[in-house]
């Protein structure tokens, strides 16, 4: 278990560098120079070479990722190009807003599973259709949409939420005044909303995949209620596949809810990267990419640990 | 004379699809005393598993109903009595071994605690005490290493391990009426003798009436007191063990007896099928079920369902083909030549 775990975090490490050069590399396929946009607006051409030569732009490719990654394993991850910020010090500020809502996110979306239990067990009636038909339609709209419409309602016209921005937490993450909690509320339903969509959809099909095995009858054969059939026997069968889902949607809503965090203006990974790529400020990028990967990862890690956790036939091999 | 468990008059089970209505059962009648072997047999689809099931009451509803028929466990009506009432029957009165042991335990629980559940439910037996009875389940039915076993996931038993399993729990009641659906059908040859073995010793030690559904003839000569013979939701021959096999009168269990390989077979000669397809229990002739496969049909087979006729002790047949001819018919048949004794 222990040596799985090791591997594992290697592996990690393989996959952080790989995201590095292919970061890297994308941003210098793309049209544009950071120097012209570091230099400013309407700036000599000597201007722009002595600003390309400072931040050692004018290297060959290999030498700035080499610079790069030799200043990652020292714990540096660069500076903003056009912040001269450090970027860990912008990550570390970001970081606690993005898994604010991230989590919050998955807590609605845990919804899903009794809404998708619900379904299963009264399957064909008006409700399993109701139920189904409008997870079907929320989870087709798109999360910017959802997001504007939202704000335009609540924030806007009803006025009763504020439509963007965060407040004081305590422990980093946990909103400590109601107007803190305020501003959670929207960005995290639209997020949440969506995934509980998703979520009660797939925990409907597992469900009842699960209702006609034959264990299932077993129970039923016992003399067993129908109630710890279904939840004795049944929903830990069924329940498995969806929480890895949860726990995947987790990592990646950590990695920057880019499009919820820029309509919502919080100061998150997500926004943090979108100004960055705007602006091509490489390190920003990169070290928010790295953020991004490294809890997507992450959680991937932990949700097989979780699922050695809940199925005994799931053995780790060290 | 024996004690009478059940007595089933006329069921006919029937799943209402939106392909039609499917005709699963049809008419079937038995009985079954206190331990005594009933070996259901017949080809895959021809409703052995559904007469069982709409014993248990776990007929899927909807689409299936028990449509018809009577079916009473010693003088309580299983049709009539309440879900709760039912509950209670269900693993204390009637228990059930299935088929797939591979896929009939649940796979994240402990086999203990599978065969716990049903002793705490139907005994008022505390939780330490109903463990310590699965122990020693799971001990009898021939587990080596039962108090450690108990503790573990049915991923880490074998088949035929599982196929014991289930066998413990089913008998975990002491319940009268044990039904065997196929136990042996998806375990190793080897294995199978073993778990008759288990079967036959659980019934002779707790007194149980078995019903012993398979289609395999060589199971039900070894452990059947009578055979009912089932083909497209009907029982079309019925009666001991013996008669069955040495005086069959249908000509679809002259079939199945044809089709069975015999050791004493000197030449090289190929198994004997039964031509034609399993019927579709949708579009089932109002008659005989097995009219279009019948190499002997007579015109009025295929429109109208024979009667009963008796033509032995308890054994009974429904067929159109007079009596003497039948067995001038079956004489000249090469697997009744001579008698197979």
């Amino acid at each position: 278990m222990i040596a799985y775990i090791i591997r594992r975090l290697l592996q990690l490490v393989i996959v952080l560098f790989g995201v590095t050069l292919i970061t890297f590399g994308m941003l210098k396929l793309v049209p544009g120079d950071p120097a012209v946009a570091l230099a400013g607006k309407g700036a000599s051409p000597e201007k722009i070479a002595s600003v390309r030569h400072e931040r050692g732009l004018d290297r060959p490719f290999y030498v700035q990722y080499y610079k790069y990654v030799e200043r990652l394993l020292h714990g540096d991850l660069g500076e903003s190009l056009y912040s001269s910020r450090p970027v860990g010090e912008m990550i570390r500020e970001a970081a606690p807003v993005t898994i604010q809502l991230a989590v919050a996110a998955v807590l609605i979306e845990l919804l899903g599973i009794p809404l998708g239990v619900y379904s299963a067990l009264r399957q064909y009636t008006f409700w399993d259709t109701a139920l189904t038909t409008g997870a079907l339609i929320l989870w087709g709209i798109p999360v910017f949409v959802l997001g504007y419409f939202a704000m335009y309602i609540f924030g806007l016209k009803l006025d009763w939420l504020p439509i963007g921005g965060v407040g004081p937490t305590v422990l980093g993450i946990i909103p400590s005044t109601p107007a803190s909690w305020s501003t959670l509320v929207l960005p995290a339903l639209t997020l949440g909303l969506i995934e509980v969509a998703y979520i009660s959809y797939m925990q409907r099909a597992s469900m009842l995949e699960v209702s006609r095995s034959d264990f299932i009858r077993t129970a039923r054969a016992k003399g067993l209620t129908e109630r710890k059939v279904v939840w004795g026997h049944g929903f830990k069968n069924a329940v498995i596949p969806v929480m890895t889902i949860a726990g995947i949607d987790l990592g990646v809503l950590i990695g920057g809810a880019i499009i919820t965090e820029t309509v919502f203006n919080r100061p998150g990974i997500g926004l943090m990267i979108y100004q960055a790529i705007n602006s091509r400020d490489t390190a920003v990028i990169a070290g928010g990419v790295l953020f991004a990967t490294f809890f997507f990862v992450f959680a991937n890690l932990l949700v097989d640990l979780g699922y050695a956790w809940v199925d005994p036939r799931v053995r780790l091999e060290d | 004379m024996a004690e009478r468990l059940l007595t089933v008059k006329g069921l006919s089970t029937h799943f209402f699809t939106h392909a039609g209505v499917v005709k699963a059962v049809n008419g079937v009648s038995f009985t079954l005393d206190r331990g005594e072997t009933i070996g259901i047999v017949g080809e895959s689809g021809s409703g052995k598993t559904v007469a069982a099931m709409s014993l248990m009451r776990l007929i899927p509803d909807p689409p299936g109903k028990v449509v018809e028929g009577s079916l009473m466990l010693r003088d309580r009506d299983l049709r009539t009595i309440s879900d709760a009432e039912m509950r209670h029957v269900r693993g204390n009165d009637i228990a059930m071994i299935f088929q797939d042991p591979m896929t009939s335990l649940n796979p994240v629980m402990k086999v203990g605690k599978q065969i716990a559940e049903a002793i705490m439910l139907h005994q008022d037996k505390g939780k330490a005490e109903a463990w310590q009875m699965a122990a020693d389940l799971l001990a009898r039915v021939g587990i080596p290493d039962a108090d450690k076993r108990v503790d573990q996931y049915p991923f880490e038993f074998s088949g035929g391990m599982r196929q014991r399993a289930m066998i413990a729990m089913a008998i975990s009641c002491n319940p009268d009426v044990l039904i065997a659906d196929e136990p042996t059908t998806a375990l190793d040859v080897t294995i199978q003798a073993q778990i008759i073995d288990v079967v036959r010793e659980m019934q002779a030690q707790y007194d149980s009436g078995v019903i012993l559904i398979t289609h395999d003839l060589g199971v039900i000569a070894e452990m059947s007191d009578k055979v009912m013979v089932m083909y497209g939701g009907r029982t079309v021959e019925y009666g001991p063990v013996d008669e069955i096999f040495y005086n069959p009168h249908h000509p679809y269990t002259w079939g199945l007896l044809a089709s069975l390989p015999r050791l004493d077979e000197t030449e090289k000669s190929r198994l004997t099928p039964i031509k034609g397809q399993p019927p579709n229990l949708i579009t089932l002739p109002p008659g005989c079920p097995f009219t279009p496969r019948c190499p002997y049909r007579r015109a009025q087979c295929r429109d109208i369902w024979p009667k009963l006729e008796v033509v032995g002790p308890e054994h009974g047949v429904h067929c159109w083909i007079p009596v003497g001819e039948r067995v001038a018919i079956r004489a000249g048949l090469p697997h009744f030549k001579e008698p197979a004794v």
